[in-house]
């Protein structure tokens, strides 16, 4: 048997969140917190966390769901400047979910800014046909 | 001379394909690889990314490891078959009160055979053929029994340690444990043409392998096909398995939208 060849075609979905850490802001204490919803059959297939801004030290960042807190990412150091690539894992989600973002380590205490970008199509979405 | 700024602007296409294991050709006898096309792109494409998901491992079916057994006539009570960590012990009467699991009634030559072979796959009547609270073997079957062999497979393909050992008077293995296995050793390689966008990945774990660019823009329509290759061109069918193939493609002659000057 034969591959069947899908001839639907969709362009990338990118969604994109930035927050701020530290006592006052957006992410003052250790937890889970929600990013980014999507939704049924997405496809995470890219996307990147940076830390703009750091925090203080010993803050990190897991980036997963509420099944895998760490599906995408894990143990990413909040208190240093960089570019964390998100790891697909081929994941189809289920049903209507969120990317979510843990934080551990220690409390953040320090201001710090960071940027999420979710880069993911949808199993059975067409925008057009190709091929 | 200065760069001449382009103002055109595109959205990135993404061809999201699910290719399940009973897509895949059978390899029986034909060939140790087979190319197939997976996914259509027109003239003009430049694929920028993607990736190669194994979801399920995936597995075809190998070469089974075998051991045979020959006797030339039937055994002494007491004397033992040794198959992996089951012993089986001839019996001239099964036991009763308490029955003991693993016994194999000795009657003609071929009806003992006939009887070792029911006890290992768990077909025949225990308490008649063996001993009630014998259980089957979960990794070997007897292919065939006859009056002068029992020939014992592994249930899967690969390499067996399943250890076939016996005291038979008047009988032995021709090896020691099931020999002969062979996996299927799954790789799958992504191409376009003669192009390789990922190399031979083995796919018998489930993981993620990145498409890596080659930066080629396509001079006509053509096709992403997967390379699904196996060890020796005596494996069999895909018996198991779930991959996506994302390919992340513009086309250089698509703009959607202007943006700058």
């Amino acid at each position: 048997m034969a591959i069947t060849k899908s001839v639907e075609r969709q362009e990338l979905i990118v969604a994109r969140v930035t927050g701020t850490l530290g006592t006052g802001y957006n992410v003052a204490v250790q937890g889970v917190f929600t990013a980014v919803e999507i939704p049924q059959n997405a496809v995470v297939i890219g996307g990147h966390f940076v830390v703009d801004d750091v925090t203080s030290g010993s803050v990190v960042a897991a980036i997963g769901d509420s099944v895998s807190g760490t599906r995408y990412g894990s143990n990413i150091n909040c208190n240093a400047l960089a570019l964390t690539a998100l790891v697909p894992t081929g994941y189809k989600y289920p049903a209507q979910s969120t990317i979510d973002i843990t934080i551990s380590g220690a409390t953040p205490a320090a201001y710090g800014t960071f940027e999420l970008v979710v880069e993911y199509i949808i199993d059975g979405r067409a925008e057009f046909s190709q091929g | 001379m200065a760069i001449t700024k382009k103002s055109g602007r595109q959205e990135e296409i993404v061809a999201y394909q699910i290719i399940d294991y009973s897509d895949l050709t059978s390899l029986y006898g034909t060939a140790v690889g087979v190319t197939q096309g997976a996914i259509s792109l027109p003239v003009g494409s430049l694929v920028i990314g993607g990736s190669l998901i194994v979801n399920t491992a995936l597995e075809t079916e190998g070469v089974k490891a075998v051991s045979t057994l020959t006797t030339s006539t039937v055994p002494s009570a007491a004397q033992v078959v040794v198959v992996g960590a089951q012993t089986y012990t001839y019996r001239a009467a099964l036991s009763t009160g308490p029955t003991v699991p693993n016994e194999i009634l000795i009657g003609t030559e071929a009806a003992t055979n006939a009887n070792l072979a029911a006890a290992i796959n768990g077909s025949g009547v225990a308490g008649v053929n063996y001993s009630t609270g014998t259980v089957s073997q979960p990794t070997v079957v007897v292919a065939t029994s006859t009056q002068h062999t029992v020939v014992l497979t592994a249930y899967r393909g690969g390499v067996s340690t399943v250890a076939t050992t016996t005291t038979h008077g008047a009988g032995s293995f021709d090896h020691a444990t099931l020999y002969g296995g062979l996996s299927g050793a799954d790789t799958i390689a992504v191409k376009i043409g003669a192009e390789v966008y990922k190399t031979a990945a083995d796919v018998t774990a489930a993981g993620i392998f990145s498409l890596v660019p080659t930066g080629t823009v396509l001079t006509a329509d053509n096709t992403v096909d997967i390379l699904h290759a196996v060890a020796a061109s005596t494996i069999g069918l895909p018996i198991a398995g779930i991959l996506h193939l994302v390919v992340r493609y513009i086309v250089t002659t698509r703009e959607e939208w202007s943006q700058g000057v």
